[in-house]
């Protein structure tokens, strides 16, 4: 009998030991991703003239924010203009006196980050939190029927995506809403996503990475 | 539906067999290797190291059959490194990482053609049930994942070698197939299995 726990003990220490390799991401950066869209109808390849903002549109858990660090935005804009003109594309300031001398399409180019809250109940497995359960006098002031034995550990991560975004100029389209200007179609969206974790270089080395990660996708690498 | 009354009629057939003529039991715990064929392999073409599994019947007709019930998991993993994967007018360029995770519910016939009392004992067999498969692909912050159940079907065969009146040493090689649905590819996957058989 002594020596069957042994042999089934054997067996389950196998099972548990190799199912200790790590699954999944162990860096961040390993977390990445860059994802492109475009209209397969609009003609890429031709020498096309656009235009693009100096600064970058900053959108904050939801809210179009000013106030902030806009140490990126110089070189992200340096950047993206760099590919640009290796397509081909030439950009150009649009003369507001002369509204109708349009560049074929503008590029908006955006910044999101949204910040995510939890957290999760550490100790034993199976040994949380449970409604009526527990003693009363026994846990923590603010959990009642806490048993005593974890806590909870409280956790945030920023989500930051970077937009680029390609508007028609040459063909606007009507803007749902009523009395108000005509607004120029989306044919290619690109997104370098990721967690918004480690130092600014570190930050900016990834971000760099996805812009050209992008520029290497279709369309412009068919 | 259809997987689940199947896995009631085997169930209900297992206890019967259990009830009217069981003698001797057995417990087996074993450690399953798994091998991708068929749509798991192309999903991920690594071999499973992740998976522990327990099986527990009843031996009937002089020891040369046993009915039971199996269950265990299996983990099939693989990382594709930075790439850049097309999708419909465009393409996501990021590491990629793949994740099937299957748990068979069983009913196990098996046929023993020497009996019990021989150095080695093999055997053949087959079990029915149900296959409960979670396949994810996770990339960058974004997953895809399906969970769905199979209507699945293991045929096996295998040895044990007597280690002493109650122990056997277990060998054995199971087909899994969890078939095709609605919604979702059929898995098939080959376990080589290895633990031990405790009988009592």
């Amino acid at each position: 009998m002594k020596n069957t726990i042994v042999l089934i003990g054997l067996v389950v220490v196998l099972a548990i030991s190799s199912s200790c390799k790590k699954l999944g991401a162990e860096y961040v950066d390993e977390l990445d991703v860059t994802i492109t869209r475009f209209d397969p109808e609009y003609d890429f390849d031709q020498p096309l003239e656009y235009t693009m903002s100096d600064t970058i549109v900053h959108i904050i858990d939801g809210e179009e924010e000013d106030d902030i660090d806009r140490d990126w935005d110089k070189e992200i804009i340096a950047q993206i203009e760099a590919n640009m003109a290796a397509q081909g594309y030439v950009r150009v300031e649009v003369d507001p006196n002369n509204p109708e001398d349009k560049p074929d399409f503008m590029v908006a180019v955006s910044i999101i980050v949204d910040e995510n809250y939890g957290y999760y109940w550490w100790g034993y497995p199976g040994w949380g939190y449970y409604p009526g359960w527990g003693y009363p006098g026994w846990g923590y002031p603010g959990y009642p029927g806490y048993p005593g034995w974890g806590y909870p550990v409280g956790y945030s991560y920023k989500v930051g995506s970077l937009l680029v975004e390609y508007g028609d100029m040459n063909n606007p389209v009507e803007n749902p809403k009523e009395d108000e200007e005509d607004i120029y179609p989306v044919f290619f969206i690109g997104i370098v996503n990721g967690l918004m974790q480690g130092s600014d270089a570190y930050i900016e080395s990834r971000l760099e990475t996805g812009i050209e990660d992008m520029f290497n996708q279709a369309p412009f690498n068919n | 539906m259809k997987n689940m009354k199947a896995l009631y009629i085997a169930g209900l057939l297992l206890m019967l067999g259990v009830s009217g003529f069981a003698q001797e039991k057995y417990t087996i715990i074993n450690y399953p290797i798994g091998f991708g064929t068929g749509d798991t392999k192309t999903f991920i073409d690594e071999t499973s190291f992740r998976g522990f599994g327990l099986e527990y019947g009843k031996f009937l007709a002089d020891d040369k059959v046993s009915i039971g019930f199996q269950t265990n998991f299996q983990t099939f993993y693989k990382e594709l490194p930075k790439d850049t994967y097309p999708i419909n007018n465009g393409a996501i360029t990021g590491k990629q990482y793949r994740y099937m995770t299957s748990v068979p519910l069983l009913a196990n016939g098996l046929y023993y053609p020497l009996g019990q009392e021989t150095v080695i004992v093999p055997h053949v067999g087959l079990g029915l049930g149900t296959y409960y498969i979670d396949r994810k692909t996770d990339m960058g912050l974004f997953r895809d994942q399906s969970k769905t159940w199979h209507f699945g079907i293991a045929p096996q065969v295998g040895f044990s070698v007597p280690l002493n009146y109650k122990t056997n040493f277990n060998v054995n090689a199971q087909y899994n197939t969890a078939v095709k649905t609605k919604n979702h590819d059929a898995e098939n996957w080959l376990t080589l299995s290895f633990g031990f058989k405790y009988i009592y």
